[in-house]
């Protein structure tokens, strides 16, 4: 198991290849662990901060985010993944986004003694200095998550150039499945929230009313307060950079996987 | 699974299983998703061509159904019922009302398809619509119970539709190519009269009551801007 997982990790081309011409319900089961252990033990040290009875429920809270986003979106994404070519079928989808997800679930894993430690360092949430506490527990959780979402998803990227056809079927796939799960992980993350636990709010396993409003709208509404009439354009702009970023960095990995051995 | 980079144009479509005419519903769909050119070359070959039609209506009107409740949900009583009513009806009526089109676009092609091998790719790339919204639907029944705004869900169930619309009506590209021609720009150009039939319908049969006849970008259009309410006061005090 531990060389399956340091394979995983290392995400050589021939052993992501192996993973999923072989997607044997024993590996989807590992992943998932990985993923329960992983996430749960990050998101034990993300709301222990602001109470033990939190971060139990944060424990809890992000494996699921991950489970919801993937069950909505499992039949989309293996559809998807058909009809671009990919050659992957439904089972070879599951798992590859699994995959993904657990090689997020180690890298956050890892980390969790070291935001374990922050947690017990940091102004206790009914001190002076917690809103302080609460802004950097924000960032430096924001910044780890953001990094292992990257990993995650060169990893994914690697997995889609090494099994299928060309590299523009892989960066089409990797752009349908990562825009189905962010579009729909944004919004799962909102009826679940709260994660991170504002010092000023009580504690609560969900907000009251959570199916109530959007991430997307409370996004949109927040920008036009910030920008006016230039919501749009706004908008605009960052998806047009987000796709010119796409394009450049598959590149870049594929050069980055012909060229290792 | 793997093959070589840069795959031209010219090469031949990978060989697949053979879809038999007696073929059930499921291994039907399997092939729409995996190997369509199996089931372009089906067509082609069928000695019964009413099977597949009635499989394939099967998952259009299990899917449209299913689909048509999610959007229903969103506003619950009688759309519950009449949403479904209105997609199946109204995609269907769009396709019978293009499928004279679709015939004589795909002539222009050059191809020697005949009608009912249109009927067919017409029905599986429906099917393949359905499939794709089917796969949307738990996404829209989420945003349709957290969210009251009726121009956000309105913009994702277009967009959604857009979405199934090209990939089910790419199937039309594949039976082209399987049939030798390599020219589809007539059939491209009949995907957007159908894309343009259908959101007309959708505001010939939009759920609330009115009389006034409209234009399809006029009414979401309306539905869709910030102003909207200023719109229905102006529609109400006519």
């Amino acid at each position: 198991m531990r060389d399956e997982l340091t394979g995983l990790l290392r995400g050589a081309p021939h052993e992501l290849r192996k993973w999923l011409e072989n997607p044997t319900a024993a590996r989807v089961r590992l992943t998932a662990l990985i993923i329960i252990v992983g996430f749960g033990s990050y998101g034990l040290t993300v709301g222990l901060w602001r109470a033990p009875e939190m971060g139990a429920y944060v424990a809890f809270k992000m494996p699921a985010l991950i489970f919801i986003t993937l069950a909505s979106n499992g039949l989309l994404n293996g559809i998807l993944g058909l009809l671009l070519g990919s050659g992957l079928g439904f089972k070879q989808s599951l798992l590859a986004q699994l995959m993904s997800f657990a090689v997020a679930a180690m890298i956050l894993g890892a980390l969790a003694p070291v935001t374990f430690f922050m947690a017990l360092n940091a102004s206790s949430a009914d001190s002076a200095g917690a809103t302080a506490a609460h802004a950097n527990f924000l960032v430096t959780h924001t910044a780890l998550i953001a990094f292992a979402g990257v990993m995650a998803n060169v990893h994914l990227a690697r997995m889609l150039i090494a099994t299928t056809p060309n590299t523009r079927i892989a960066g089409m796939t990797m752009a349908a499945w990562i825009g189905g799960n962010a579009f729909m992980g944004a919004q799962f993350s909102w009826i679940l929230r709260p994660f991170f636990g504002t010092p000023t709010i009580e504690v609560a396993f969900l907000r009251d009313h959570p199916m109530q409003g959007t991430f997307y709208e409370t996004v949109w509404s927040s920008l036009r307060s910030s920008t006016g009439d230039y919501a749009l354009f706004v908008l605009f702009i960052a998806g047009f950079i987000l796709l010119l970023l796409h394009s450049p960095l598959i590149t870049l990995l594929r050069k980055s996987t012909t060229s290792k051995p | 699974m793997n093959k070589p980079e840069n795959q031209s144009s010219a090469t031949p479509p990978p060989l697949s299983p053979p879809l038999k005419d007696d073929a059930p519903l499921l291994s039907i769909f399997e092939h729409l998703l995996k190997h369509p050119f199996s089931l372009v070359d089906n067509i082609r070959n069928n000695e019964k061509p009413g099977g597949l039609i009635l499989k394939l209506s099967l998952v259009i009107v299990a899917s449209l159904l299913l689909f048509g409740i999610t959007l229903g949900s969103f506003s619950f009583h009688e759309q519950l019922w009449a949403a479904p009513v209105k997609t199946l009806f109204g995609v269907l009526f769009s396709a019978v009302i293009c499928l004279p089109s679709l015939y004589i676009f795909t002539a222009l092609t050059g191809t020697s398809l005949k009608l009912i091998e249109i009927v067919q790719g017409l029905a599986s790339a429906l099917a393949l619509t359905g499939a794709l919204l089917l796969g949307f639907a738990p996404v829209l029944w989420v945003f349709s119970q957290s969210s009251e705004s009726q121009p956000f869900f309105g913009f994702l169930v277009i967009a959604t539709w857009l979405i199934s619309v090209l990939f089910g009506t790419g199937f039309l590209m594949k039976m082209l190519k399987g049939s030798g021609t390599e020219n589809s720009g007539p059939v491209k150009i009949w995907v957007g009269i159908f894309l343009l039939v259908t959101l007309q319908m959708s505001t010939t049969l939009r759920p609330f009551f009115t009389t006034e006849k409209r234009f399809f970008l006029q009414h979401w259009g309306e539905e869709m801007s910030p102003n909207r309410e200023e719109y229905r006061e102006v529609e109400e005090g006519r």
